[in-house]
């Protein structure tokens, strides 16, 4: 007995429970003679035997009624799911389209640059230094008439006694100062209209032509 | 009409006809569930398990290459599915339960310890030997489809297989199932060369 011969034999046993080889196939003269090789015969024997006793395991329900409407229904989940990213697809598509195309449109740019947009309707707050010359264009305006207005009178009474040089001319207010008539302008007047009076009723001097005003 | 071969059942399922994908279910329904079942040691987490691998082989069947057994295939799912079950039930204990076994003819009282013993001894078995030793030994399967179901080369499975059955028949010999007449003269020789050696 050797070590090849009891490798063969275990390459016989396997051939055996492999099916390729008959039961009888293990009663070998090497069998016979190795103890080991024969404890190996008679379990291989024992476990053909157990192994064709082995009940066949037979499914407890059917399991179509289980499978098929979970399969179906996500069947159907996946084809949504499928129709809707297509969809996003698309109009992800049609939307980066129009987003590239849009501006470069001859007519919108041509558009564009020829009929500005309109600019909002804005109202700009008054400024300081034209509200002033406003005002003192208006106010100088103002003194003046009211100047003329009483030197008028006066002057028609100094007419005959040739005191017009007397009253000083008033300048024209220019439109950035105020005013320039003297303050003494009315006592003045009215000092000269006093004289004047005084000179008609002594009536010392020639009587002047007196206009009506 | 029933469809002749895998691929034009499968080309049906594609379609979505009912009666073609109640055919595939059908006709694997048996060695599926007899995988889980034995991988899986318990009937209830077989169902579900055959369930949810029906649900992906639908789901993959457009995956499927038409060049490979449609068989080989769809074990190869049911053997990854009941791993990852039998990762998730780590920490549960874990209970044996064959409610649903049943035989299809009454074997012999011997018969039955034996296959009692050898079903004690494969679920002892490491996971891998024992996926081998079921799907040879109680699915019938070649070992080029074992090979395809799981993944691996065929001397792989060969030599898994050689020590699944080593260890199953160590334990019959153990629980003293090997005939009687033929083991005890063996013990009885190893003994007597021992003693005589001594």
């Amino acid at each position: 007995m050797n070590r090849t011969d009891c490798d063969t034999f275990a390459e016989i046993v396997q051939a055996v429970l492999d099916g390729d080889r008959p039961r009888a196939a293990l009663d070998t003269d090497h069998a016979a003679t190795c103890d080991d090789c024969r404890a190996i015969a008679d379990s291989a024997k024992s476990l053909e035997v157990g192994i064709a006793a082995l009940a066949r395991t037979i499914p407890p329900r059917d399991f179509v009624a289980d499978v098929i409407p979970v399969v179906l229904a996500e069947r159907r989940r996946e084809r949504f799911m499928h129709r809707a990213a297509a969809t996003a697809a698309l109009a992800a598509s049609v939307l980066a389209a129009v987003a590239l195309w849009y501006p470069t449109r001859p007519n919108d740019r041509a558009v564009t640059h020829r009929v500005p947009a309109p600019e909002p309707n804005l109202v700009k707050p008054p400024a300081i230094e034209g509200s002033l010359r406003e005002a003192g264009t208006a106010f100088v305006s103002l003194t003046k008439r009211t100047a003329i207005e009483t030197l008028t009178p006066a002057r028609n009474l100094l007419a005959g006694i040739e005191l017009s040089d007397a009253i000083p001319e008033v300048d024209p207010p220019r439109p950035d100062t105020l005013p320039v008539a003297s303050p003494i302008a009315p006592i003045a007047n009215t000092a000269r209209r006093a004289i004047n009076l005084f000179i008609r009723d002594v009536g010392g001097l020639a009587p002047s032509p007196q206009r009506k005003s | 009409m029933a469809p002749d071969t895998d691929v034009e059942l499968v080309r049906r399922c594609l379609h979505d006809d009912p009666v073609a994908m109640r055919m595939l279910v059908e006709r694997f329904q048996s060695e599926v569930f007899g995988v889980c079942l034995r991988i899986l040691r318990h009937s209830h987490d077989a169902e579900d398990v055959v369930q949810e691998v029906f649900v992906r082989v639908f789901r993959s069947l457009r995956r499927w290459d038409s060049a490979r057994q449609l068989r080989p295939w769809i074990l190869g799912i049911a053997i990854n599915r009941c791993r990852t079950a039998l990762a998730k039930r780590v920490k549960r204990p874990e209970t044996v339960d064959y409610l649903h076994e049943t035989a299809s003819s009454e074997p012999e009282d011997d018969s039955r310890e034996l296959a009692a013993t050898i079903r004690v001894a494969v679920d002892d078995l490491r996971p891998d030997y024992r996926e081998v030793f079921v799907l040879f030994h109680e699915c019938g399967r070649s070992y080029e489809e074992i090979s395809a179901a799981i993944d691996r080369p065929v001397g792989t499975i060969k030599t898994w297989l050689h020590r699944a059955r080593t260890e199953v028949m160590e334990r019959l010999r153990r629980r003293g199932l090997v005939p009687a007449d033929r083991t005890e003269k063996s013990e009885d020789g190893r003994l007597n060369e021992r003693n005589e050696k001594r």
